[in-house]
């Protein structure tokens, strides 16, 4: 309705701008959601989903965090990643997912970028306001997420790159070499829909010193908030969800830990010292 | 069309575009009389106005040419179009008949990021059928110059199907397309849209 009447509205000074909330709707004690608008390509508006370290009310903490901004896999809808950004979030990181159309990232690759735009130089006064640090930034996806992760970390300043269940596009090949920030590959042991063959050979493109750590038992979908897909297609899985969810999360705050930190790095010692994970470095 | 397969067309067409005209412009037959056309689209609502050359009834004249303005207001991306141009029925009227069209557009972006684009757009449309049912194939392409830079050059396929009844039209169209710009990726674009036309205006 707002978008219908908004010339009338917007002419007379009413329901003028874009989303910029002054306070997010608490997820946990110690971290919240906001959700953006973000002008891009001249005329869209992208929905960018926001979670980042707050109190329980859902005032933001006092920044500046280093930023992570997570690119949605293939037809796999934003909000089912939010455990990652709240788990992010709670340590310390200020995540932006941006709302590809029909949840197809590569339709909208830019995305990503108006994604990083927004934890730059958000609008004055709202919650993200001077809350990201801008000179650590890191980009992540899953799946087809992770393909166009690397082509938005190419485009721009980040200072880390996580693949997740996937791999770069070959067209990038040329230009990867020249991002010489920590990447790494998180591969599920026992992903049917990117299978760890596939993700190792996509790992082995890479330049530089990149890391593959392998979580045994994983399935494509744990990745996400549910494995539900796997289970109806009869993909066996080695751990649950749960497990799954701990052994992922601690890799993540292992690597962006490293990756976003003072000395950066891939974070390769903490990587091996998470239980049913292997890392291969180059 | 297998309902399996309807969906996921629906939803390729429903992807995102900016909120274009070209929908009146797309017609490979330009009617002598004028028309009034509204637009309800999966992103879109619009309206666009032909009016036609007065023409003397000599069938050896020229081909009828139109005046087509059109503007339409994209819903979730908040942002106005509008075209205006000349349409020109390349042939004589018959099962396959052509158009051009060539004119300029104009977007406004309101908010966020003020803006203002412009720049001259064209396309090429061939109707196959006749007075009451015909089905559209058109080929669209322009530049937007934006006032804040950047140049855009939006690439688009038309299909459309148009019943007409009295004095009535009522047609459906679906467009694909590509933003192309330079130093940036590309972007899809697509809508599904449903117009309804008067084409009793003399």
């Amino acid at each position: 309705m707002r978008a219908l009447l908004f010339p009338f509205t917007c002419f007379w000074g009413l329901a003028c701008g874009l989303s910029a909330p002054q306070v997010g709707q608490s997820l946990s004690q110690t971290s919240a959601l906001a959700t953006y608008e973000v002008r891009a390509r001249h005329t869209d508006l992208v929905t960018v989903q926001t979670v980042f370290p707050a109190d329980a009310d859902g005032h933001p903490m006092s920044g500046p965090f280093p930023g992570v901004v997570f690119i949605q896999g293939g037809a796999v809808p934003v909000k089912r990643y939010l455990w990652q950004a709240q788990l992010l979030a709670e340590a310390g990181y200020v995540v932006a997912l941006p709302e590809h159309p029909l949840e197809l990232a590569f339709f909208a690759i830019d995305d990503g970028l108006a994604a990083r735009q927004l934890l730059v130089s958000p609008e004055k006064g709202s919650v993200l306001d001077g809350l990201t640090d801008p000179g650590r930034l890191g980009v992540a996806g899953h799946s087809l997420g992770s393909v166009v992760a690397a082509k938005v970390a190419i485009a721009a300043d980040f200072q880390a790159l996580l693949f997740e269940a996937g791999y770069p596009d070959t067209a990038d090949d040329d230009r990867l070499p020249f991002f010489h920030a920590p990447v790494a590959s998180f591969a599920g042991g026992s992903d049917c829909k990117a299978p760890l063959t596939t993700v190792t050979e996509g790992f082995d493109r890479l330049t530089g010193h990149p890391v593959l750590a392998v979580f045994s038992g994983v399935t494509h979908y744990q990745f996400t908030d549910s494995d539900a897909e796997d289970v109806s297609s009869g993909c066996q899985r080695g751990v649950d969800l749960e497990t799954a969810h701990a052994r992922l999360g601690e890799g993540l705050r292992t690597f962006f830990g490293a990756a976003l930190g003072p000395a950066p790095s891939t974070g390769l010692t903490g990587l091996r010292a998470i239980e049913g994970v292997e890392v291969t470095a180059k | 069309m297998s309902a399996r397969l309807a969906g996921p067309l629906a939803a390729l067409f429903a992807v995102t575009a900016s909120a274009e005209p070209g929908w009146l412009s797309a017609r490979g037959r330009v009617v002598d009389a004028s028309r009034l056309e509204l637009y309800l689209g999966t992103r879109s609502v619009g309206a666009g106005l032909t009016v036609a050359d007065r023409r003397e009834p000599d069938p050896t004249g020229p081909n009828p040419r139109a005046w087509v303005g059109e503007l339409m207001w994209n819903l979730p991306d908040r942002v106005a179009e509008g075209r205006l141009g000349r349409l020109f029925q390349i042939n004589q009227a018959g099962f396959a008949t052509a158009s051009a069209f060539l004119g300029g557009s104009a977007i406004v972006v309101p908010e966020g990021l003020v803006d203002l684009g412009l720049g001259p757009t064209g396309a090429l449309t061939l109707s196959l059928g006749g007075r009451v049912f015909s089905v559209e194939l058109g080929l669209q392409s322009g530049v937007d110059f934006f006032a804040r830079g950047g140049t855009r050059l939006p690439q688009r396929a038309l299909l459309g199907l148009e019943f007409r009844v009295l004095d009535f039209t009522l047609s459906a169209m679906a467009r694909l397309g590509v933003d192309l710009e330079p130093g940036r990726n590309f972007v899809g674009r697509g809508e599904m849209m449903v117009a309804l036309g008067w084409v009793g205006l003399h």
